[in-house]
């Protein structure tokens, strides 16, 4: 999944190297590891960076759309800066995979749907029927009569998508290597396929450039001293920038401990860069693991059961000054912050203010990161 | 000059009486594999590291590491087992492996697929019902083999006892299966005595089988150490001790051969143990620990003579082998089907392809073992042919036992006679030292050899045909009246001229043959055997008759003529 817009602009087209599905055919996700080529005197990255990248929607998905409004793709339309046809318009220009709620309001008003209506009225549903739902699932539902300008007018931009960077320019000068989960599934009739995910993982040829800009994000740093511990937690994807961090400290000669939590769905289908960690370990990096893997036995474990069954461990690392960081999803991050917290309690006895101040203490000495999404 | 003794002994010396680091091992969540070293000595406890190979390369692509799954094969003297322990054996099947059981050609069971966080579940699982798994694999003694001849019922019954007695006799006394696996408490160092191994154990592995003629379906003629039972009016006298038997080869290398077991003479049963002990430590301490290749007991023989050998045993064993009585074997297959014992009980020798057990789309055996179990009362027996046979059932329970062995595919009834007496070790994709396929391949090979037996009309011709994968011989191929042996893929040797009694060795007839190639083959000679055979004559008699296989005299000195 993409990540909230960082406005900072560029746009360089990058080239894609290598499109390799890194979960076994009967895994759940489909992950692919992208490698894009890049001109390092142009583009730089560090690690923790995200990258920004701008897709172009699914033909199909424009085609289906003008089909269910009975619009003519050659249609011009005016989006500001000049015109272009809706067709065009359609695929660079406008979203079309991420539904606003706004949007919903403005076509309840337009096909005059009072169930849609009443929806709206209600933040929570709107919120919730918005998030489970691309464009076209709202218009077929509720058919309503636009001309093209209309349909211009209702949809938002098209935002770039960010991806945590999964490698480090120290390893690989003139690459950018992303984890992209490519979202795709069955709802509302039809198939749907996530925008960016779906644009880097089924349909950007070899050839075809990909624009893209680094997203700088401070907040996600390894630290100054490469002697320092880290604790890197993340469940799915989130592990990508682990990979940059391991590779910069390792091109560095760093001396620091690294102790790596991963959590996925399964230890034989997606166990993301499986070979990567054991290299790592094997080369004297890697200091610790602790894995859960959701869907392998009957009880459902994830990060956070892991690390309170290793609190001890865990605190013992934080008094070595270890810093933490968390990627993933907001949920799995959050569920890790209150285990931390549980962990504060049980293991070093603090109640439940004296175990938030010490996180926020974490947090103000730049020692907690967290790099989450929806 | 002295070559280095090999990796393994170091590993085996280094370990601790078995332990080594399996226990940080079997705690590493990164791999699904054991340290390498660990992996020569899981054999001891009874599990092996295989990977799925048809999947390899895809998952390197995938940053994956190899599927790795574990095969664990029981102990299990003789091959008979409790319904209750075979309920227990099914349920661990299902629950914490691929799902399937095998049965082997050493009359026990084996899992496969076992992730390495279900070793300890699995073997808690068979422990909870008094079966283990130490000296499943490794340099020790395995399974003992058994003739699972119900019919003879007390002679059995005493014979079978001295079978669990050896077994038990040459079991590793190390402590470190209980820690590992059972929660035992664990002993402090130096603590822990092996009387007969010592630290290093055996230099490779070692077979042990007990006969009943007239069947030799144990093929004791195969095993480092062979017990063949002389009863007089159903009561055991004592055993021909046969030694230095065994089949692995290793292609290219004229150094290896497969043997047959020599005769050391008569024995009386109170001396079975001193001589199972005698012959196993003089193997321990004259073996050979550089090259593993040359380690089993048949080279060690070759190596210092017969009579040196058997005055060594005499020697340990405080006793004098007797000459060896008559004995006269007839067959080295199963007897399918009721059979009625002494004791009045009836027993049902079943059907299972290639000894494998699983569930398919409208073919169930293991499903069909599962609810026979639940009814049965007496035993069941692993055969050395991968069979099974359920034992002891009254009159009065036959009929329900059949129904079900026939609904759910288990009698032998529809099978021809050539597919009854074969046998097909696992190999692809799981045995890593597979070279081509054999389990997986040997029901169409079969479906192929039925025809051209139909066009020959040799349709009801008893024949004993092997497959195996590679030629270490676990489905003992070399004493098949026709075997093939896996050279590469799709490629097998064609070996001929097996007795099908296991008292002769075939020969290599052609080399790394292909599907087509092999069956041209067998087309002529079924033609010639059909057209030229005397009554009653085995195709693999009729081979050597014939001149088109000579046959094997000493393999030390003529079978790669």
């Amino acid at each position: 999944m993409g990540k909230p817009l960082d406005l900072k602009h560029s746009c360089y087209p990058a080239t894609l190297l290598e499109n390799r599905r890194i979960t076994t055919p009967d895994a759940i996700a489909d992950v692919r590891h992208l490698a894009l080529s890049i001109d390092p005197k142009v583009l730089s990255y560090r690690p923790g960076d995200a990258l920004g990248v701008w897709f172009h929607n699914d033909p199909a998905l424009v085609e289906a759309l003008l089909a269910e409004l009975s619009l003519d793709g050659a249609a011009p339309v005016s989006l500001g800066d000049g015109e272009l046809s809706l067709r065009q318009a359609l695929s660079e220009r406008l979203e079309l995979t991420q539904l606003h709620p706004t949007g919903v309001r403005a076509w309840a008003d337009l096909a005059r749907a009072d169930d849609l209506s009443e929806l709206a009225a209600d933040a929570a549903r709107l919120r919730a029927y918005a998030g489970e739902r691309q464009f076209i699932d709202l218009v077929a539902a509720h058919p309503a009569r636009i001309d093209a300008g209309t349909l211009v007018g209702l949809l938002r931009p098209l935002q770039p998508r960010l991806y945590s960077i999964a490698s480090s320019q120290a390893e690989f000068e003139d690459e950018v290597h992303l984890t992209v989960s490519v979202v795709s599934y069955q709802a509302h009739g039809r198939d749907h396929l996530g925008g960016a995910s779906g644009f880097l993982g089924a349909r950007v040829g070899d050839r075809d450039p990909v624009r893209v800009y680094v997203a700088e994000n401070e907040g996600f740093r390894l630290p100054e001293d490469g002697a320092t511990p880290v604790i890197l937690i993340g469940a799915g994807t989130g592990v990508a920038p682990y990979r940059a961090f391991l590779q910069a400290r390792a091109a560095n000669g760093d001396a620091g401990r690294h102790w790596l939590v991963f959590g996925n769905r399964h230890f034989h289908r997606d166990f993301l860069y499986q070979l990567d960690w054991q290299a790592q370990r094997k080369a004297g990096r890697l200091h610790r693991v602790s894995l859960a893997f959701s869907r392998d036995d009957a009880e459902k474990r994830y990060v956070q059961h892991r690390l309170r069954e290793e609190g001890r461990e865990l605190l013992r690392w934080l008094e070595d000054g270890a810093h933490l960081y968390v990627c993933g999803a907001t949920a799995m991050g959050q569920a890790v912050h209150r285990a931390l917290l549980e962990i504060l309690a049980g293991e070093a006895g603090l109640d439940p203010d004296a175990a938030e101040d010490y996180l926020d203490n974490l947090r103000r000495a730049a020692r907690y990161h967290r790099d989450l999404y929806a | 000059m002295s070559a280095p003794l090999h990796e393994n002994e170091r590993i085996k010396l280094a370990s601790h009486y078995l332990r080594g680091t399996l226990a940080q091992s079997l705690a590493d969540e990164l791999t699904g594999a054991l340290n390498p070293d660990d992996a020569q000595i899981s054999k001891f406890h009874g599990f092996y590291q295989q990977d799925h190979r048809d999947l390899r390369q895809e998952r390197r692509e995938r940053y994956l590491e190899p599927y790795f799954g574990f095969m664990l094969r029981a102990r299990l003297p003789g091959g008979v087992c409790t319904p209750a322990q075979w309920l227990a054996i099914d349920g661990i099947g299902r629950e914490l492996t691929s799902g399937s059981l095998r049965l082997t050609t050493r009359q026990s069971f084996q899992y496969h697929g076992i992730l390495k966080r279900h070793i300890k579940p699995v073997i808690q699982g068979i422990n909870r019902v008094m079966i283990d798994s130490l000296g499943g694999c490794g340099d020790v003694n395995r399974n003992v083999l058994c003739n699972p001849n119900p019919v003879e019922s007390a002679l059995h019954r005493e014979v079978h006892e001295w079978a669990k007695r050896i077994s038990e006799c040459l079991l590793p006394r190390t402590r470190a299966y209980h820690e590992l696996w059972l929660d035992g408490e664990q002993v402090g160092g130096g603590e822990d005595v092996e009387p007969l191994y010592g630290e290093s154990y055996l230099p490779r592995k070692f077979k042990t089988a007990v006969a009943v003629p007239p069947h030799n379906d144990v093929d004791v003629y195969a095993n480092d150490l062979g017990f063949v039972a002389i009863a007089e009016e159903g009561r055991l006298e004592g055993f021909n001790v046969l030694a230095g038997g065994g089949m692995g080869a290793t292609h290219g290398d004229k150094s290896t051969f497969p043997r047959l077991a020599d005769p050391l003479g008569f024995i009386e049963p109170h001396q079975t143990l001193a001589v199972a002990e005698a012959v196993v430590s003089t193997q321990r301490d004259l073996g050979d620990r550089r090259d593993r290749v040359h380690a089993r007991l048949k080279y060690t023989i070759e190596r210092i003579g017969l009579d040196a050998f058997r005055a060594e045993v005499e020697r340990r064993a405080g006793l004098r082998f007797a000459p060896s009585r008559p004995v006269r074997f007839t067959d080295q297959g199963d007897r399918y089907g009721w059979v009625k014992g002494r004791d009045d009980h009836w027993h049902l020798t079943l059907y299972i392809e290639s000894g494998r057990l699983i569930d398919g789309p409208g073919h169930g055996p293991m499903t069909g073992l599962r609810e026979i179990a639940r009814i049965h009362q007496g035993d069941f027996r692993i055969t050395p042919n991968q069979n099974l046979i359920v034992a002891g059932v009254p009159e009065a329970r036959k009929a329900g036992i059949e129904r079900l062995a026939r609904a759910h595919g288990l009698l032998a009834e529809e099978r021809s006679a050539l597919r009854r007496n074969g046998l097909a070790c696992v190999a692809l994709p799981t045995c890593p030292l597979a070279m081509a396929e054999a389990e997986r391949y040997f029901p169409d090979f079969m479906d192929q050899v039925e025809r051209l037996a139909h066009r020959h009309g040799l349709a009801d011709q008893e024949m004993v045909i092997r497959m195996t994968g590679c030629p270490n011989g676990c489905a003992r191929p070399y004493l098949a009246e026709l075997a093939l042996v896996g050279k590469g893929p799709g490629h097998y040797n064609l070996m001929l001229g097996g007795d099908g009694i296991g008292k002769r060795l075939n020969r290599l007839y052609r080399e790394n043959l292909d599907e087509t190639a092999i069956l041209a083959e067998i087309d002529s000679l079924f033609g010639r055997f059909a057209a030229n055979r005397q009554p009653g004559e085995r195709f693999g008699d009729y081979l050597i008759r014939d001149g088109l296989v000579r046959a094997v005299v000493n393999p030390a000195e003529d079978y790669h003529d």
